[in-house]
């Protein structure tokens, strides 16, 4: 689904992502986890193609049903047209926007792109109702303005309700669990769990471990410094909380 | 005779106690130029040269029972010429005021008591090219009266209009007033001052859509305990449109409140002055200000000039004021495309969502005429109609979110 090759990305001129590599097959769930400053926010915002992130090296293609295309040829809203969706880490608040005219929007605007049918009010209107259904979003939510006033939790149901709705074929998750209690983790994951599906492929950058309980990975990869340093099943995630990240550091040699 | 000539009154009877006040003030007062502080960035130099001819008439009033419209020229009543004198000092702008003292042929008043159900709307036509058109209203309230008041100000040709309203609001009253400043060539300087009583409440909305002038100086004096005002303002400028609200609050009673909330989209060549003045002087305990101005800068070209000020002269006040000059929200516009939004969609919905918060308490159908109208002034403003129509539908039809879920 998506194969990452020889990735360099900088920031200001800074080198943060210095040859990655990644290949997620169709209906995988990777978690990618590592420490501060690891490169793990610069890599979902060069996948979802936000400005400010200069990409010096290397490729990104995503598999569609047309063939292949390399993401980083493609506008943002030509990406998530493509399938890609990023859960923000910190969901943007925009008053006087309402929720429900935002998200029919952006569905329409993926459905257009993609040449299929806008869909109507009733249409959404029913679709909508059943997915926030399915990540608990106080239906109340749905008409306020988007993330304006939420509480942590609310934003990343929304993220999560929102995913629901748009049907990626790559999920970006980064660090949704960040904040979140345990019971706001819970409803969160299930949300995700229940997206899992053999045509969509997941991306969940963590911190922590525990959001791997509830979202368990078919592959784990640990960034450090840029670079895929250490790649294995979620036993790795485990072994990382015991030993912290220097062990690791220090057997790639870094 | 030049727009601003002072040197001729108006043909017909006009409003005698207005003429006569006027004439004094206009021996005492000239022109405003650049090196008046109210006028720094606004010219008035256009309008003292152009020839003009005094417009009779042009106001309309759409009433509702519960109001009673007197249209008077001459010597006035008792009763009017006393609500007029109560008024007097909240005047702003002396000197366009007096000229519309000189020049007024009549002076129309709007007289409610009670809940005043329906909205009364005063159209004012503007005057033709050439000539400047003078309209003089008296909106009076009683105590525990209701009541929305439209004020809409057209224009078409390059004329002047130079309007004075003045609200009076008795104990407890309450009025809605909104103004639609439109006036695309034409010109429009507007003085409105409000005198309030106790408890009453005074919520405007200006919403001034470019014009070649669009001037409003507003002035509230808070003299009865627990008034309080709320001036909300949205203006959009494009091309060479200037538009300028000065408002000033003065708050001379215990427990009074004040908001100034104005906001701005700025494009192409635009200008928008904003200068908000709040005035808190020996009013006892109580008192609460806040003044906020916001400005969206979509060009090079365009000019914000923002200055919100707080007088106060004793430390149990709870104040706050601000303002901003920016461009737009780039989390948001990354936001909204990461979604699937377009760029140039994203744009403009972030643009109209920043208008549109003001125009939220507004009634209905006025409100979804005033997002039309800022909507029409919009690159791609089609969008956000396709967008918001949508679900207006549903919600007609009974399948919105509030149902059988």
């Amino acid at each position: 689904m998506l194969t990452i090759e020889n990735l360099h990305a900088s920031v200001d001129g800074n080198a943060i992502l210095k040859g990655l590599n990644l290949r997620l097959e169709a209906g995988q769930v990777h978690a990618i986890m590592g420490p501060n400053g690891a490169g793990k926010s610069t890599l979902s915002y060069v996948l979802s193609g936000r400005e400010g992130y200069e990409v010096t090296d290397g490729t990104i293609l995503l598999d569609t049903p047309d063939g292949a295309v390399d993401l980083l040829d493609m506008e943002i809203e030509e990406r998530a047209a493509a399938g890609v969706f990023l859960a923000f880490q910190y969901p943007v608040a925009i008053p006087g926007v309402s929720n429900l005219h935002f998200l029919r929007t952006a569905l329409n605007s993926i459905r257009k792109a993609r040449g299929e049918d806008e869909l109507s009010g009733a249409q959404f209107m029913k679709l909508a109702r059943a997915k926030a259904r399915t990540v608990e979003l106080p239906k109340e939510l749905l008409k306020r303005a988007v993330n304006d006033g939420f509480s942590g939790g609310e934003k990343k149901r929304n993220e999560i309700f929102q995913m629901a709705v748009l049907e990626p074929r790559l999920a970006i998750l980064d660090e949704t669990d960040s904040g979140l209690d345990i019971d706001a983790l819970r409803i969160v994951s299930e949300g995700v769990n229940a997206l899992r599906g053999p045509e969509r492929s997941m991306l969940v950058i963590t911190h922590y471990q525990r959001l791997l309980d509830h979202i368990v990975p078919d592959v784990v990869h640990v960034l450090v410094d840029g670079r895929i340093v250490k790649t294995g099943d979620k036993t790795l995630a485990l072994e990382l909380e015991a030993k912290g990240y220097d062990e690791i550091r220090q057997a790639a040699a870094i | 005779m030049a727009l601003l000539d002072t040197s001729r009154t108006a043909p017909g009877k006009g409003v005698a106690p207005l003429r006569s006040a006027a004439k004094a003030a206009l021996e005492a007062s000239g022109l405003p130029g650049r090196k008046t502080e109210a006028w720094r960035f606004t010219s008035v130099r256009d309008l003292t040269t152009a020839d003009a001819t005094p417009a009779q008439g042009g106001l309309v009033v759409d009433a509702a029972p519960g109001v009673d419209v007197h249209r008077l020229q001459g010597e006035l009543p008792a009763d009017v010429a006393g609500w007029l004198a109560a008024v007097e000092p909240t005047l702003p702008n002396a000197h366009f005021v007096a000229l519309n003292g000189v020049l007024a042929d009549e002076l129309v008043v709007l007289h409610a008591q009670g809940h005043v159900v329906a909205p009364v709307t005063v159209t004012h036509h503007g005057a033709g090219e050439g000539s400047v058109s003078t309209p003089r209203l008296l909106v009076v309230l009683e105590p525990n009266a209701e009541l929305t008041l439209v004020e809409r100000f057209g224009g078409s040709s390059k004329g002047l209009t130079n309007a004075v309203t003045q609200v009076r609001l008795g104990a407890n009253a309450g009025l809605r007033h909104i103004r639609v400043h439109d006036v695309a060539q034409a010109s429009l300087i507007g003085a409105l001052g409000v005198a309030q009583e106790r408890d009453s409440r005074y919520r405007s909305l200006v919403v001034s859509l470019g014009g070649r002038l669009a001037r409003l100086d507003l002035r509230v004096r808070l003299e009865g305990a627990g008034s309080r005002c709320d001036l909300d303002g949205l203006y959009h400028v494009d091309g060479q449109d200037h538009v300028d609200h000065h408002l000033r609050v003065e708050h001379h009673a215990p427990h009074a409140t004040s908001t100034q909330t104005y906001r701005g989209v700025l494009d192409g060549r635009g200008v928008a002055v904003f200068d908000g003045q709040a005035q808190v002087t020996r009013t006892g305990p109580g008192a609460e200000a806040h003044q906020q101005n916001r400005n969206l800068l979509l060009s090079e070209g365009a000019r914000a000039h923002t200055k919100p000020h707080l007088e106060i002269d004793h430390d149990e006040v709870v104040a706050s004021h601000g303002a901003t000059v920016g461009s737009l929200d780039e989390d948001a516009l990354f936001y909204l495309r990461a979604r699937g939004v377009p760029r140039e969609d994203a744009r403009t919905i972030l643009v109209h969502a920043f208008l549109r918060e003001l125009l939220e308490s507004a009634p209905t159908p006025l409100r979804d005429e005033l997002a039309a109208a800022l909507r029409e002034r919009l690159p791609r403003g089609e969008v956000t109609a396709a967008m918001e129509l949508a679900l207006d539908v549903d919600e007609a039809k009974g399948d919105g979110i509030e149902g059988d879920a």
